[in-house]
């Protein structure tokens, strides 16, 4: 690709193929180039008002609105919440006691996600739920309840759903933490490791 | 005479962050719980992160990890906590022995 094609020049590859053929090749390169670049221009509009570009594209694709930043903040909502409820309705089939309510930011997560494609968005929630579920399960938070509540109220956010859970884990050592006596350090328990940690972290050493 | 600290560089840890797994104690009763770190992270910073999220006093709380006490100044990645499902220890005073007051 050494050297500059000017449109009008005669090209190598053009001897061999028939005119209308040429002519149509031609055509789709032209096509590709006008498409990115238009695509190009919407993301570099979208930038600068902090819209990614995986949610312009995703936007093209489901609306195919001329305008995607202007459908995404008249239209993109009510899409979402959609997403969000067809998911919800559709986790309560799951067995071992549903997957909860599905929230607006996992949904919105999960249509960007899909690129758009709203069934494939709302399985994309599902499975998300269920691996969440699965995570905060695997890390000693088996009741069902609790869990699918602490994600609803923390947006889907399975770290801050796990301080939310823990918090309330710990809530007797804060209670602890302010009676008079502590316990008496008994050197006969069977847990040497635990007696080792009370010693070392209570009596301070330089 | 001058002290000497020696301090790894960041690229020297893994980029990631990982997770923790804490054991809780006090005198009386132990749980655990996982959390996220960077491995460079120092004590200092993990004792204010433990008191945003679950609300203990940097004061009351001690870290040990393996056969250490740690010291504020120092990374958790330093004293080996290295991979998700590495263990630390987190002693909690008694606010008394802490002399914290409410």
């Amino acid at each position: 690709m050494s050297k500059k094609e000017t449109p009008a020049g005669p090209r190598p590859l053009g001897k061999s193929l028939p005119p209308s053929q040429d002519e149509a090749e031609k055509r789709r390169q032209e096509k590709l180039r006008e498409d990115g670049q238009r695509m190009v221009s919407r993301i570099r509009e979208a930038e600068a008002v902090g819209v990614s570009p995986e949610l312009v594209a995703a936007a093209v694709r489901y609306s195919g609105a001329e305008l995607p930043l202007a459908w995404l903040s008249s239209e993109l909502p009510a899409v979402v919440e959609a997403v969000a409820e067809l998911a919800t309705q559709r986790g309560q089939a799951e067995p071992g006691g549903g997957l909860g309510a599905v929230t607006v930011p996992e949904a919105h997560e999960a249509w960007v996600e899909s690129q758009g494609d709203l069934d494939e968005a709302v399985a994309r929630c599902l499975s998300n739920r269920r691996s969440k579920v699965r995570e905060l399960q695997a890390l000693g938070f088996g009741e069902r309840g609790p869990v699918l509540q602490a994600l609803y109220q923390n947006g889907g956010d399975v770290w801050q759903a796990l301080s939310q859970l823990q918090r309330l884990l710990l809530e007797p050592f804060h209670r602890r933490l302010w009676e008079p006596e502590e316990p008496p350090i008994d050197f006969h328990s069977p847990d040497r490791q635990a007696l080792l940690r009370r010693l070392l972290a209570s009596l301070t050493l330089p | 005479q001058a002290a000497l600290r020696i301090l790894l560089r960041e690229s020297c840890y893994p980029a990631s962050e990982i997770s923790m797994k804490v054991g809780v104690e006090d005198a009386a009763c132990s749980a655990n719980i996982t959390i996220k770190v960077h491995p460079n992270t120092t004590i200092a910073l993990l004792r204010h992160q433990v008191f945003q999220d679950y609300g203990f006093h940097p004061s009351v709380q001690r870290w040990i990890i393996g056969q250490c006490l740690c010291v504020d100044d120092r990374s958790v990645g330093s004293y080996g906590i290295r991979k998700d499902g590495d263990t630390a220890f987190l002693y909690l005073l008694s606010a008394k022995r802490a002399k914290l007051s409410e």
